[in-house]
């Protein structure tokens, strides 16, 4: 056989199958995230958590989100119409658009490689991370503003502060990676690790490892740090008047901003869809070891909720500015010094 | 293709421009500002510079639009209105007129400029290094040739950094904050 | 450009598609029953007082200042981060590296100050 399975598939459609079963994967962890989320919440708490749809409660997403649809919405009296509509959009689609670059790992199909990620040829991955990833921040703040309500505006303030402090401390760990696998592109980053050397064995790499998971649980909002709808003082934050799929928008952007953060992490620092000291992982054990790995930081997002206190917002912004900024700083250029002064010419 | 995108951006970036000028509420104004920047943002990834592409979102669209919000809503401005309106008072009046005529006087000249590219200030760059918009031509001119500029940028936005802290945090008698401040 | 770009674009076409839809569909589908006092700001079950449009603190400014100065820093540190591997193996490492010194050591000068002013100071 001279020709391979794939090579009469038009490229048009690989796109389209990649894209289909990447962002339907993403939808899905959302939608499962907002399960699980109930249900590890009630162990803990040594109860049931959702068991009546389904087998274990497992359509209850499903139960959710029709029910979403035929619900009210209401728009507050003396919201701006436009924006308070275009909010819940605009939280959504940045965090969803994100995905796009993250390797999940590679098919070999009949001797074809196909990279299991929607966009594998864009070279500067982390700059469309970073770009796509800080727009996020309009649809809490114009979703509080439009809302004409005291909690939304103060919840949509809070949680724009939040997410630019931490972007800083986010970007520069970010940009470790990026020094030690000396590339933008996510794939490269990837296979700079894919020889079971992974960035968080080295000390910086580990630094900003732990920096990146903080920074990710501020910027998607998340406990100890969501003050964005922490419920004794704001209600439900910037989304407390909102109902129905506008609701369930701002719902779904947040746990699919989680998932993102949690390949993200999986990608930069723990050497995506590869094993730790092995020279080679194969093909077909790389996409469930991702999976895997990403689905402990999701589960990290669950497990840290029930187990630290909430933070005070003065305290959270001391920890972003006079904490994470430094060290952040700090770890960029310790590491960028040991690779300028270490890599010799060759 | 990449001719009808270019259109289409273009359109949506000049309709983004036309609304800062003409929304009522100064949100509205942002709001179309954002739209302007991602459209050009797409541009210029369509010709070729995706770093441009990228830094123009990161920094005007994720920080500066984020400032201008935070102002509006400390200057309380926002209060205009619940509905997406245009006013065309702002082209009534003399001063607008006069503005509109330097910009578009501006215009045509950067327009003239670049139709007999006249970049003559700008030398030739030597066909073997790397291209200005691969990462690494970017360093090699960033850390070679613009270094003393690259500099300057840093002491630049250290007065940037002195001068909001002049403006935000005025001295008060005995570093004592004042009573009945607003806590957020 | 369009070929790597085409698949975001493909993306990007599905999830507008996907946020609208939802949006539209939950708006035809809902129910609608105005009422007095529905559609009131929710204040923990008290009418709303005041006008919602809050002057907000100067604090809010002052991180969204010094947020676009330090982003602008990062947006410099990018082309550094992602060359200086390959750039040090021609032997540009140590000078990119002080160079790379000099300008966030300026930058942490001015971090310092804001710091030694009480312009990260939350509760003040």
């Amino acid at each position: 056989m001279d020709k391979s399975l794939l090579s009469d598939v038009p490229q048009v459609a690989i796109w389209i199958a990649r894209v289909v079963v990447i962002f339907g994967g993403l939808v899905t962890t959302a939608a499962l995230m907002s399960l699980a989320e109930r249900k590890v919440s009630a162990w803990m708490q040594y109860r049931y958590g959702p068991n009546r749809v389904g087998p274990f409660g497992l359509l209850q997403p499903l139960a959710d989100g029709l029910k979403f649809l035929f619900k009210e919405e209401l728009i507050p009296a003396g919201a701006n119409k436009l924006l308070f509509r275009l909010a819940p959009a605009m939280a959504a689609i940045p965090s969803m658009m994100t995905i796009a670059v993250i390797p999940i790992g590679t098919l070999v199909i009949d001797g074809d490689t196909i990279p299991l990620s929607i966009a594998p040829g864009v070279d500067l991955g982390i700059m469309y991370m970073l770009a796509l990833g800080g727009l996020a921040v309009y649809g809490a703040i114009l979703g509080g503003w439009a809302s004409n309500s005291k909690y939304s505006l103060m919840g949509g303030l809070r949680a724009s502060a939040q997410m630019i402090s931490y972007e800083l401390s986010l970007i520069l760990s970010i940009l470790v990676a990026v020094v030690l696998s000396g590339s933008l592109d996510l794939t490269k980053i990837v296979e700079a690790q894919s020889h079971g050397f992974w960035n968080v064995f080295t000390p910086f790499g580990f630094v900003a490892f732990v920096l990146f998971t903080i920074a990710s649980f501020a910027e998607t909002n998340r406990h100890p740090f969501d003050f964005a709808e922490c419920e004794p003082e704001l209600v439900g934050g910037f989304h407390t008047e909102y109902s129905a799929m506008r609701f369930a928008l701002f719902f779904l952007g947040e746990y699919c901003a989680m998932t993102v953060m949690a390949c993200l992490n999986v990608t930069l620092f723990l050497g995506g869809p590869s094993l730790p000291f092995l020279e080679n992982t194969p093909w077909w054990l790389g996409i469930p070891v991702f999976l895997l790995k990403a689905a402990f930081f999701l589960f990290l997002f669950i497990w840290v909720r029930w187990t630290l206190p909430r933070f005070r917002f003065d305290q959270l912004m001391r920890l972003g500015w006079k904490v994470a900024l430094p060290i952040a700083l700090a770890n960029l250029l310790v590491a960028g010094a040991w690779v300028a002064f270490t890599t010799k010419g060759g | 293709m990449t001719n009808i995108l270019f259109y289409v951006l273009a359109i949506v970036a000049l309709l983004g421009a036309a609304g800062v000028v003409l929304a009522k509420s100064p949100m509205g104004s942002v709001v179309s500002l954002l739209g302007t920047f991602f459209a050009l943002a797409v541009i210029y990834l369509l010709a070729g510079f995706q770093f441009l592409a990228g830094a123009q979102i990161l920094v005007y669209a994720g920080a500066i639009l984020v400032l201008f919000l935070f102002v509006i809503m400390l200057l309380n401005l926002g209060a205009m209105g619940s509905k997406f309106e245009l006013s065309f008072a702002p082209l009534q009046s003399t001063r607008a007129r006069i503005a509109g005529c330097i910009a578009l006087a501006l215009a045509l000249v950067g327009l003239v400029a670049a139709q007999r590219a006249s970049f003559a200030a700008v030398p030739e760059r030597d066909a073997s290094a790397p291209a200005i918009d691969s990462m690494e031509g970017l360093a090699l001119e960033l850390f070679g040739r613009y270094s003393l500029p690259f500099q300057a940028t840093s002491l630049l936005l250290l007065v940037t950094m002195v001068g909001v802290i002049a403006l935000a945090k005025r001295q008060r008698s005995g570093d004592e904050p004042a009573k009945g401040e607003e806590r957020p | 450009m369009l070929q790597t770009y085409a698949p975001i674009l493909i993306l990007a076409v599905l999830v507008a598609g996907f946020a609208l839809a939802s949006l539209v569909l939950s708006d035809l589908l809902g129910k609608k029953r105005r009422s007095i006092g529905k559609a009131d700001a929710y204040e923990s079950g008290m009418d709303p007082r005041g006008s919602a449009r809050l002057r907000l603190s100067i604090h809010f400014y002052l991180v969204a200042v010094l947020f676009i100065l330090f982003d602008v820093e990062s947006i410099f540190l990018i082309p550094w981060a992602a060359t200086v591997r390959g750039l040090s193996a021609q032997g540009l490492g140590p000078v990119m590296f002080f160079e790379v010194l000099a300008f966030v050591g300026v930058l942490a000068l001015g971090l310092a100050y804001v710091w030694r002013k009480g312009g990260l100071e939350w509760d003040r």
